[in-house]
């Protein structure tokens, strides 16, 4: 069992370094801020302009669940690269300090910056269009489907993180599989509106569920399953992530002690 | 040991960090893919490929998102390259080394950033190549080498700014490139996937003084089947090459001034 006081030592000293580098988590956001624009602005290219007014909410809340799940995937996925470069990783391993729970906590500052720049996209897009795209229609339920998206996308950045250290490939390029999932997963779109084989695809992947969840409670389009399923689903995705969590870092840990941690290539 | 020396030892480096790691070779590959995948898929979920066609004024859309994906990877991509060669080395403790090498640090992080940059852009030309072929047949080859003719000439006038970048994260002693966001800030000026007349005026106005808004206009040219294609890609070309030349003279006056107070404030720690 982890003692509290080395969660907090944990979560004290990624606050720490957080406001230690201030300017570059401003730049941070600055940077989610800008490409989600270019997304979402991208997709109104395609999109005729008389479906702005249910597509803007519809794409917002679909490109600010890609940065829920995407940001995690640079802040704990990649920094698995620094963690070993600068030596942490062996000191952690000397303390029997948990490797995944430190990395985990970097979720936090995920947070911050994800809802920082959500809302400044919010703003711009609705001075750009006209169009408010933040809109929700149960507030309780958009909640729960953005935790769940959070959560999953930590554990699937820790998957990453020691599929990283297993491979000595950037975490960022391991990566790819986040964004083929937006796509074909349910994410960008509603589950209902993919072609068939898709649709199946869609169902097995974690995401698309909390994603249904999502595109209910802002402009209540009804959920593929019916909502108690996708609730269910969620849950039950996200215990079978944490158990993958566990087995690929003790593979991942097991290799690194038994052929020595080795560097990770540059993104 | 000049720029040229440092040029070529980090692209043999790079290439062989790719030999010797092959997962991380088969993903650079693939990545490329992935954008035009998602765009695409995103897109056509709310809207089609005609809407973007209209909107964008241009007449093969397939080809010009391939070329608008590499501008939106590439173009831009030498400022957050030779900053974070800068960090890279701060990270391992190599940064000491390089600082007392004869050369300036400047002159190595733009040397390593344009190294990183230019082999990035062409692996991702060869490993679009087949998806153009595909798509828009040997004519779509050619337009797309032109497009790549553009990308290396559009990423010139960053390269002085790639440098400053460097030097301001290290002199703020930051984790990151804290000029990380010029990236995008750039790109969304340049109108990569949008028309630009979306953008309030004063956006359009700034797109204006973007490098990567001429290397946009050059994939737009290059993407649509119009007469006189040389004289307006020609017009582009003048216009990016005054820009090299303005960028760089104060781009350059002011790297100095940047490495001289790095220097003096220490770098390493």
């Amino acid at each position: 069992m982890v003692s509290k006081t080395r969660i907090y030592a944990m979560v004290w000293l990624h606050l720490v370094r957080t406001s230690r580098f201030t300017l570059s988590l401003v730049n941070w956001g600055v940077i989610e801020f800008l490409w989600l624009s270019i997304y979402i602005l991208g997709v109104l290219a395609f999109a005729p302009p008389s479906e702005y007014q249910l597509i803007i909410p519809m794409v917002f809340w679909a490109v600010a669940a890609f940065g829920l799940m995407s940001t995690p995937v640079w802040t704990i996925g990649n920094w698995m690269k620094y963690y070993v470069n600068t030596g942490v990783f062996e000191e952690h391993e000397l303390y029997n300090v948990s490797h995944s729970l430190f990395l985990a906590l970097r979720a936090l500052p995920s947070i911050v910056l994800t809802l920082a720049s959500l809302t400044v996209a919010w703003i711009f897009l609705r001075e750009l269009t006209g169009i408010n795209p933040m809109r929700v229609e149960d507030p309780l339920l958009l909640v729960f489907g953005l935790f769940f998206i959070l959560v999953l996308a930590t554990l699937y950045s820790l998957i990453i993180a020691f599929l990283s250290l297993y491979t000595e490939a950037p975490g960022p390029l391991l990566d790819f599989m986040n964004l083929l999932l937006f796509i074909i997963g349910g994410i960008a779109a509603p589950v209902e509106r993919l072609p068939d084989p898709l649709k199946t695809i869609a169902v097995l992947t974690p995401y698309s569920h909390p994603a249904e969840i999502i595109r209910y409670a802002s402009v209540g389009y009804r959920p593929y399953l019916g909502l108690a399923q996708e609730i269910i689903a969620t849950i039950g995705y996200t215990l079978l992530l944490a158990s993958l969590v566990i087995m690929v870092s003790r593979k991942a840990v097991k290799k690194a002690k038994k052929e020595g941690v080795k560097g990770i290539g540059r993104t | 040991m000049g720029a040229r020396s440092i040029f070529l030892a980090d692209t043999m480096l790079r290439l062989w960090w790719l030999k010797n790691n092959r997962v991380m070779a088969v993903l650079e590959l693939a990545w490329p893919y992935t954008i035009i995948i998602v765009l695409v898929g995103l897109g056509t979920s709310y809207g089609s490929l005609e809407n973007f066609k209209n909107s964008l004024g241009v007449t093969d859309p397939i080809l010009y998102i391939f070329a608008s994906s590499s501008v939106a990877f590439a173009a831009v991509g030498i400022i957050d390259n030779a900053a974070s060669v800068a960090q890279w080395h701060r990270w391992l403790g190599t940064l000491p080394y390089i600082m007392t090498s004869p050369h300036k640090l400047s002159t190595y992080v733009i040397a390593s950033g344009l190294s990183l940059s230019m082999l990035t852009l062409a692996m991702e030309f060869l490993v679009l190549l087949p998806g153009v072929l595909y798509f828009s047949g040997p004519e779509g080859i050619a337009r797309m080498s032109l497009v790549l003719a553009f990308l290396l000439l559009g990423m010139l006038p960053l390269v002085a700014i790639g440098g400053i970048a460097a030097m301001a994260s290290l002199m703020v002693r930051e984790e990151s490139n804290v000029m990380g966001f010029l990236n995008p800030l750039l790109l969304l000026l340049s109108g990569v996937f949008y028309p630009l007349k979306i953008l309030p005026e004063i956006l359009q106005l700034a797109s204006k003084a973007v490098p990567v808004s001429y290397v946009v206009e050059a994939a737009k040219i290059a993407a649509t089947f119009q007469e006189g294609l040389a004289r307006d890609l020609f017009l582009v070309a003048y216009i990016i090459a005054a820009m090299i030349l303005a960028y760089n003279i104060a781009g350059i006056a002011a790297l100095g001034g940047f490495e001289t107070i790095a220097r003096r404030r220490g770098v390493t720690d």
